[in-house]
């Protein structure tokens, strides 16, 4: 090897000499710079997506602490409204207590099956027949739309003959299934828009049915149910 | 007088133009190498920083999510009041038929007590109602009343009809606006 070098020019071995650190360096800079530069690049991606996550994060806490109490009661009222199963016979019962109160009589009360929209919402329609005077008749249609669960009045035929008013009347009433998941952690939730706070005030003015839950019975059954 | 001396072997000297390029590239390598030392420091200096960053952001983000699983119960009743109220917006959205009757019942109420609404079928697209108006006045009236209102877009009278005892009936389809 040392005779290999001392063949080499004088010359040549300095120019050598000098250039080769340049070389290593710039060898060094395009090695350890692509490295370098591909870590920090790589650790301050995802600094900034964490900051993010963590932007979102502290924007969601805020909102579900200080979230409305209204949100807790307008759940209720909202299931209410448009609930998660068939709502037929609460709809039929709000329409009875509504006849009653406005003191026409109410007949022929058929449901039919649900149909799925495109919507996702699911249409039952109910279909009755009324018989009473025309402002009775016109004050019970459009107390209907007071009612919970929500109602849409699709179809009205109303005859009149010797000063009674007889309408068949078809409401369509909706439900939809509950949500079945939460959105991700990081996903961002906000508050309640004015759109939805209207919604919800215009829905919390509905009159809610009259009907009463029984809890589950939690008697204590006789322990000789043969005996005295 | 000075005398310079030039012990170096005649074999081992280099042309003066070589020498002071060899010092030139010499002093650029030194330059590189010093700029090589600052760049891996300038680099090493951001990354070290970057990670202390990302570990004390990690740290905040597991003290944020242990805070939002605490509020569980909350998130579900915000969304599950956000997904009714999406879906009682498109039930609102729907079209009924209260708008129409609404809109025909205030001329049905300037009829006499004498003229009869026979039939009154109401969708949300049209209205179609048989009047039996007993009197010319009646008829004449309906009519000046329902082409004055401007809630309806066309009005069409499908069937006319007289008889001297029961009066005029008439056959009115109406579509909204």
């Amino acid at each position: 090897m040392k005779d290999l070098l001392k063949k080499i020019p004088v010359s040549t071995q300095k120019i050598i000499g000098a250039v080769l650190p340049i070389i290593i360096v710039i060898l060094l800079f395009i090695f350890v710079g692509k490295f370098g530069i591909t870590k920090v690049t790589d650790i301050r991606a995802k600094s900034a997506e964490a900051q993010k996550d963590q932007n979102v994060l502290t924007q969601k806490l805020s909102v579900l602490q200080s979230v409305d109490a209204a949100v807790s009661s307008g759940t209720d009222i909202s299931i209410s409204a448009l609930p998660d199963s068939n709502p037929s016979l609460i709809v039929v019962s709000q329409l009875k207590i509504l006849a009653g109160v406005n003191g026409i009589l109410i007949s022929n009360i058929k449901s039919g099956a649900g149909v799925v929209e495109a919507s996702g919402l699911v249409k039952v329609d109910v279909t009755f027949d009324i018989t009473g005077v025309r402002p009775q008749i016109t004050a019970f249609l459009n107390s209907t739309q007071k009612l919970s669960p929500l109602m849409v009045l699709s179809r009205i035929k109303i005859v009149e003959s010797a000063g009674e008013t007889r309408a068949n009347v078809v409401v369509s009433s909706f439900f939809a299934g509950l949500p079945k998941t939460l959105p991700a952690l990081t996903d961002n939730i906000n508050d309640l828009t004015p759109a939805e706070k209207k919604i919800l005030t215009d829905i919390s003015t509905l009159t809610q049915p009259l009907f009463v839950q029984i809890p589950a019975g939690e008697t204590q059954g006789s322990a000789n149910p043969f005996g005295e | 007088m000075a005398i310079t001396l030039n012990l170096l072997p005649p074999e081992l000297a280099v042309d003066k133009k070589l020498g002071s390029l060899l010092k030139g590239v010499r002093a650029m390598g030194i330059i590189l190498l010093a700029l090589f030392l600052v760049f891996i420091l300038g680099v090493g200096g951001i990354f070290v920083v970057s990670t202390i960053s990302l570990r004390s952001t990690n740290a905040s983000l597991d003290q944020l999510k242990v805070q939002i699983s605490s509020q569980e119960k909350t998130e579900q009743k915000l969304v599950l009041l956000k997904d009714r109220i999406k879906n009682i917006g498109v039930v609102n959205a729907k079209p009924g038929s209260l708008k129409s009757l609404n809109s025909i019942e205030p001329l049905l109420l300037t009829l006499s007590p004498d003229s009869t609404v026979t039939e009154l079928n109401i969708d949300p697209v049209k209205v179609s109602l048989t009047i039996n108006f007993r009197s010319n006045q009646d008829l004449s009236d309906f009519f000046e009343n329902i082409t004055k209102s401007e809630q309806f877009k066309s009005v069409i009278l499908s069937s006319f009809g007289y008889n001297p005892g029961t009066g005029y009936l008439a056959g009115i389809t109406i579509l909204n606006q």
